[in-house]
């Protein structure tokens, strides 16, 4: 075996993926060549230097549970309780966004975009003063960046359907405070809801559906310290508002809860909710 | 589905798939590079693979076969942009460490580090690593932390073994160069050289020599 042969393929041996016959030349090989062998432990010394460097990792202990739980809501699905969820099961080799399932309830269409014209004629001058709020500078919040891309990865609900007893049970023992959906019927309509985490805090995302667009409320516990950007109000609730890569995201406190909008509806319909929640 | 079939299938799976969890999460924290990330995406793992879990075949390896769809999940729905599938520049055969210096640091990390300096040299192999384009990080994960075959990891990302070979000996040649520089940096060879003197015969003669006569040379 030549040198250049025995580099080139010292990863292959390294990693015992030659065949006995070709391993016996790469260790005749080695015998005789210094230079050879000193690659070989540099090759084998580097390999375990990566291993420490990159092994070792551990799930965090509440992720067991967290998986247990998303297994459960398969069972559920699969034995039929789930069957009055409105949304199918996916059962096909490729992901694809869920949303395009749901059945867009095309009644609220009408009324909706009434109020929607009627808030904007109403408060229109309040939106010019936001406006002025939200164009400074503003430090991006890692926090508010979770809730962007908890709504933009469109991952899948942990539990599907419209009824809020089904949501508000699913997080009774997973998160510390009371979750409820924020919205009635005619407003958006209820989707679905995952546990998800915003920084270290245990987070509910709840998805909604208005006209055909995906809107998320992200509930969870954040300390009176943690700033949540410039303070504003809006149709007569105070709101916090941030801007975050392309989203806006108002957002409502209640005591140590917060809850954080986002969604691909137009800004003036996402303010306009998130000022109408129902926040505890 | 009857319930009596459902909480066997249930149980096996819990038995043989969620051990892997861990290699599961860690993988995905280097892939995603985002704690939250990272979990949303080893529990979309599992709920995935429960529910094809009838496709899986008894028998075969469950983790590579987790990992494959660790992968596929991450790429589907976590990658933000198809920005970086660049090929990294390396030439095929090359092996690093020419050159005296890095010959002799080259030596010095085949023997066991300081406590002190091990961590300094896993930064700087985690950051190179994260500098990696993504094909080659996910190579390089499967290949050296969680030890699967070659044949394992072209089932896991898709692509044939020479592919596989070819993407980790190029990531492999830019983590030891780094891995080199940072030993260098750090003086790792200088300390062995140093103890080696007092010790002749736990020195290798030639590239001692070597680097001595290269050190004299330079100053």
């Amino acid at each position: 075996m030549k040198c250049e042969l025995f580099r080139r393929h010292v990863d292959a041996y390294v990693d015992g993926e030659v065949d006995p016959s070709t391993q016996i030349d790469f260790e005749r090989h080695a015998s005789e060549c210094a230079r050879c062998q000193e690659d070989l432990a540099f090759v084998r010394a580097a390999k375990g230097h990566v291993r420490m460097a990159l092994g070792g990792a551990k799930a965090p202990s509440h992720l067991r549970a967290r998986v247990l739980s998303a297994l459960d809501s398969v069972d559920a699905d699969r034995s039929g309780q789930g069957a009055d969820l409105g949304v199918a099961i996916q059962d096909e080799g490729a992901p694809r966004p869920w949303i395009r399932f749901l059945p867009v309830k095309a009644r609220y269409a009408v009324p909706l975009v009434a109020v929607a014209s009627l808030v904007l004629a109403v408060f229109g001058a309040a939106d010019v003063r936001l406006g002025r709020a939200t164009g400074a500078e503003q430090a991006a919040m890692p926090m508010f960046e979770d809730v962007v891309r908890l709504h933009s990865a469109s991952l899948p609900p942990d539990v599907t359907g419209a009824q809020p007893q089904k949501v508000s049970s699913y997080f009774r023992d997973k998160v510390r405070f009371p979750v409820r959906p924020v919205f009635d019927q005619g407003q958006a309509e209820l989707v679905g809801a995952r546990l998800s985490n915003v920084r270290d805090h245990r987070a509910a995302a709840l998805y909604y559906n208005v006209r055909g667009n995906r809107l998320t409320v992200v509930v969870f516990e954040a300390a009176p310290s943690e700033p949540l950007g410039p303070r504003t109000r809006y149709m007569g609730r105070e709101l916090y508002l941030s801007q975050v890569g392309g989203y806006t995201v108002p957002v409502v406190r209640r005591g140590q809860v917060t809850y954080a909008f986002t969604g691909d509806v137009d800004r003036d319909t996402l303010l306009r909710l998130a000022a109408a929640a129902r926040v505890q | 589905m009857d319930t009596e079939r459902q909480r066997a299938e249930r149980q096996a799976f819990e038995r043989e798939a969620l051990g892997h969890m861990d290699a599961l999460y860690g993988t995905a924290l280097r892939l995603t590079r985002s704690e939250a990330d990272a979990e949303d995406l080893v529990q979309d793992t599992f709920v995935r693979a429960y529910r094809f879990y009838d496709r899986f075949e008894a028998g075969t390896n469950v983790k590579a076969w987790l990992f494959r769809i660790l992968t596929n999940t991450f790429i589907n729905r976590y990658r933000r942009r198809t920005r970086e599938r660049a090929a990294l520049e390396t030439p095929q055969a090359s092996t690093v460490g020419d050159g005296v210096m890095s010959r002799a640091v080259m030596l010095a990390l085949t023997e066991p580090v300081s406590t002190a300096e091990r961590p300094l040299l896993a930064q700087e192999i985690e950051r190179a690593l994260e500098e990696l384009p993504e094909d080659y990080r996910t190579v390089v994960l499967l290949a050296d932390v969680e030890e699967l075959s070659y044949r394992e990891i072209a089932d896991v990302v898709g692509c044939p073994i020479g592919t596989v070979m070819s993407r980790l000996h190029r990531a492999r040649r830019v983590l030891q160069t780094r891995l080199l520089e940072q030993a260098a940096a750090l003086g790792i060879a200088d300390e062995r050289i140093d103890a080696a003197s007092k010790d002749a015969d736990a020195a290798k003669p030639v590239a001692l020599d070597d680097y001595r006569k290269a050190r004299e040379a330079g100053k």
